[in-house]
């Protein structure tokens, strides 16, 4: 019996070294989580392969009463940056979905005299969208162990998704915490907003891997031609949708809030993909939203294809870059500031461009 | 619980420290204590099915009695009472809802529109197994071959033996009651070879069947939208997910009991290395075709009135363990066509050719003529698979159409295709492994050295963990049987 044990004990040895190193990983990789919630006085970009989750529950811990603006919605919102704003501003950006969790969040946070730049994904619009988004809610589970030991994490440090990262390292001026940021280089930024590393990185050197499957809006133009993720067609715009928008302009008279809807843009290849009677709805929304806002504080711009935008402007399909997300300040007369913004997708000569270039090159 | 969770990695330590340290001088405490592990590792899966399983138990434990009495007419009325309650129990969960439909059918077909009775009641887990075991215990008194035992507790143990309770191997009460009786001594090369039947196991359940899994799934789920070559691949792989899951619950059992000093009989021994269908019988869920045998085949006669009668009786065996796997056509016409490709070799007495002999036992290679007469074993095999799989009747007879006319389809390629290069290096590398270790029934041989096999059980451990926790302990196919 005794040798049995000891044989037993001897095989699981290494066994028990490789798991606690995992656990070691995995405890780690949640450390990170702990420590940024706290962190305030320095530049850093958090990255972590747990957007959804993390970047809500890291945001939603701030005390709001210091920003006067906010940025409210999906990943379409996420690239305006507080350096574009002279009033403080923070970027509230993959916390709500869908206009309905848009009111949510504002109730929750009991935002009161502050301007709201709240985006509106044009397919919140499509009544055949809205049977799916409901299942895309966004978790309301408040940080809790539950989420930070989940089976996922661990699993993916199994799939080695979470990788070593023993220190935060530092580089391009910022602390980078996680493993995301650390190896992709993406992740928040402090103002909330969302800096795109890889993405970047793979546009200037027109690297299809850093990119990713929307690379030349490949996987844009497969959803628009087969209708689906996003991409539904239809005619007319949903009427539940409407009414919720009339609720946000009713709740912000109450709440004192002036608010600015608008409908974030699309690269202009993919808006000629969409040029047709496919997604009448879009036109349609924009025409009724119009309509409603008319009358009150509530003002309404419709950025789906506008006048200055290129598709060098963009990360994918649907998601613009930071200069366009400037410009589309500027057209709502918000920016005060005068940041001489050389694109980050187009100019090589930005020396941010440099030093990421380097990190990458270096890594690779 | 299942064997292949995280939950059961901590239960069996436990109950093995426990039975081994605490109990080891008392043979009753031994018992008692694996009766409660067995209904609390029942329990697991659902607790109100206990008393189910109580039932079973004490009535069968009772009627153990009567049927040992000398007054033969009232030993025959308490064998038929046994038989009517085990198989009654079995009717009322498993077969009710079938016949039921059919009598629905039947009734339709002459014109009374009638509305069947469903019950809407779960089969409990196990429930053919466990009856089995009771049957086995009553015929065997009333055979003579078995004494009634007079300790409740040893004829639960019996019954309701974790390892094989939910998916067997069918024990025979003449071969499992005399060890429970038996005081049991703890032996270090008994132990060795149930960790290793226990490693082999999960293994063969976790890296090889739920991997093929999605595979397979997706095959049999979308077949009008597969290509004819990922059909015929989907099949393949079901063959060895199937092996691998089933022939994989049977080593844990087995090694698992070992553990505790009992031997439970063999339920696998390389089925797809047989060289026609009367070989695979014997190599294939061993404990069900011997059960079958000696408490159906022989009792009807056997092959002792001729060759009318044999054939008969083999038909209805074939028959019954379709029905028994499930109450659906398509199990039906799976033991169907197995008695039909076993007729012929019963029929030219050619059934009893490879009885002996391992395939190729004195060389490495199998020679051309006996790898012939593996593959094609193994593709009627393989087909007969496919009603197996299938959901319906129609959904088989649907796949084996498409399998000839579905040459141009090309959804799901992409998955298809980038998983099938995965699907055939795991059946590669599990007939690699199958072959190596044939010539021996349970012994799974490694490496000499020790210090390198340490290291392929370290390896395989950690493999096993990390698959079970990932994959969050898929069940067993055979646990729905």
């Amino acid at each position: 019996m005794k040798r049995f044990v000891l044989n037993i004990f001897i095989v699981l040895v290494p066994v028990q070294v490789v798991l606690f190193y995992m656990f070691f990983l995995f405890v780690n990789h949640n450390l990170h989580y702990f420590y940024f919630t706290r962190w305030n006085a320095h530049k850093f970009i958090l990255g972590e392969p747990y957007n959804d989750q993390f970047i809500r529950h890291y945001k939603l811990k701030r005390d709001f009463s210091e920003y006067k603006i906010l940025a409210i919605g999906s990943s379409r919102v996420l690239q305006f940056t507080s350096d574009m704003f002279f009033d403080n501003f923070f970027n509230l950006g993959y916390t709500a979905n869908s206009t309905s969790q848009i009111c949510n969040l504002i109730e929750e946070l009991d935002l009161k005299n502050k301007t709201l730049l709240i985006g509106l994904d044009q397919w919140e619009f499509n009544s055949k969208w809205s049977d799916i988004r409901d299942s895309l809610a966004l978790p309301s589970e408040k940080p809790s162990l539950k989420i930070i030991f989940n089976k996922q994490k661990f699993e993916d440090v199994v799939k080695g998704k979470i990788y070593p990262v023993f220190r935060n390292s530092k580089s391009f001026g910022f602390t980078l915490i996680g493993s995301g940021a650390s190896i992709a280089m993406n992740g928040i930024l402090k103002d909330g907003s969302y800096y795109y590393g890889k993405i970047y990185h793979g546009i200037l050197n027109d690297m299809p891997a850093y990119i990713g499957t929307d690379y030349k809006f490949r996987d844009t133009d497969s959803r628009i031609k087969s209708g689906t993720n996003r991409f539904e067609y239809a005619q007319y715009a949903d009427s539940l949708s409407l009414l919720k928008i009339y609720e946000l302009i009713q709740n912000s008279v109450r709440r004192k809030n002036k608010i600015i809807f608008f409908f974030p843009p699309f690269a202009p290849t993919v808006s000629k993909m969409m040029d047709n009677d496919l997604y009448l709805y879009i036109k349609d929304a924009s025409k009724k939203i119009k309509d409603l806002c008319n009358g009150s504080n509530v003002s309404f711009f419709d950025f789906t294809n506008p006048y200055f935008s290129n598709d060098k402007y963009f990360i994918d399909g649907f998601h613009g870059g930071k200069f366009l997300y400037y410009k589309i300040a500027q057209e709502m007369q918000l920016v005060t500031r005068n940041l001489e913004f050389i694109n980050q997708f187009e100019s090589k000569e930005d020396k941010d461009l440099e030093k990421l270039r380097s990190y990458f090159f270096n890594k690779n | 619980m299942i064997f292949n969770s995280l939950e059961f990695y901590l239960f069996f330590p436990f109950v093995f420290f426990v039975y081994w340290v605490v109990f080891f001088r008392s043979l009753m405490l031994q018992n008692l204590f694996i009766v409660l592990c067995s209904y609390f590792f029942y329990a697991w899966w659902s607790w109100k099915f206990l008393g189910l399983l109580l039932l079973v138990t004490i009535l069968d434990f009772f009627y153990g009695f009567f049927v040992a009495s000398k007054n033969r007419r009232k030993a025959k009325l308490f064998l038929w009472l046994s038989l009517i309650n085990n198989l009654g129990i079995l009717c009322i969960f498993k077969y009710f809802n079938f016949f039921s439909e059919q009598l629905g059918i039947a009734f339709r077909g002459v014109g009374f529109n009638i509305n069947p009775l469903v019950l809407d009641i779960a089969i409990p887990v196990g429930i053919s197994f466990y009856t089995f075991h009771g049957i086995s215990y009553v015929i065997d008194i009333y055979s003579g071959k078995q004494k009634p035992i007079h300790s409740f507790i040893d004829y639960s143990f019996f019954v309701s033996f974790f390892p094989l309770l939910v998916a067997g191997p069918i024990e025979r009460a003449t071969h499992l009651l005399p060890q429970i009786q038996k005081k049991r001594e703890f032996n270090y090369a008994q132990s060795v070879e149930g960790g290793r039947l226990i490693l082999w196991g999960l293994f063969k359940k976790i890296v090889i069947a739920d991997s093929l899994a999605p595979f397979v799934n997706l095959v049999f789920d979308n077949s009008a939208e597969i290509n004819s070559v990922f059909l015929i691949l989907g099949a393949i792989a079901f063959s060895f997910q199937i092996y691998g899951d089933f022939s994989g619950y049977s080593d844990i059992a087995i090694g698992t009991a070992k553990l505790l000093g009992i031997e439970l009989l063999s339920n696998f021994k390389f089925p797809y290395f047989s060289r026609d269908i009367a070989e695979f019988w014997r190599r294939w869920h061993i404990s069900l075709t011997s059960w079958f045998r000696d408490y159906v085949y022989i009792p009807m006669g056997g092959s002792q009135r001729g060759l009318k009668k044999t054939i008969t009786n083999t038909l209805i065996v074939f028959l019954i363990s379709g029905f028994w796997h499930g109450a659906s056509w398509n199990f039906i016409v799976w033991g169907v066509l197995h008695a039909f490709a076993f007729m012929p070799l019963l029929i030219s007495k050619r059934n009893r050719k490879n009885v002996d002999n391992v395939v190729a036992f004195d060389r490495r290679l199998p020679s051309f003529k006996d790898l012939f007469h593996m593959m094609l074993t193994f593709c009627f095999v393989t087909f007969a698979w496919i009603f197996f799989r299938s959901d319906s009747f129609k959904g088989a007879i649907l796949f084996v159409k498409r399998i000839f006319t579905n040459w141009f389809v090309n959804q799901h390629d992409g998955f298809l295709y980038s998983n099938s290069g995965k699907v055939l290096m795991l059946i590669f590398f599990f007939i690699i492994i199958e072959w190596y270790i044939r010539l021996n029934d349970r012994v799974i041989k490694v490496v000499n050295n020790i210090y390198v096999r340490r290291i392929i059980y370290s390896t395989a451990i950690l493999v096993v963990v990390l698959l079970t926790f990932m994959q969050k302990g898929k069940s067993f196919i055979y646990f729905q049987f």
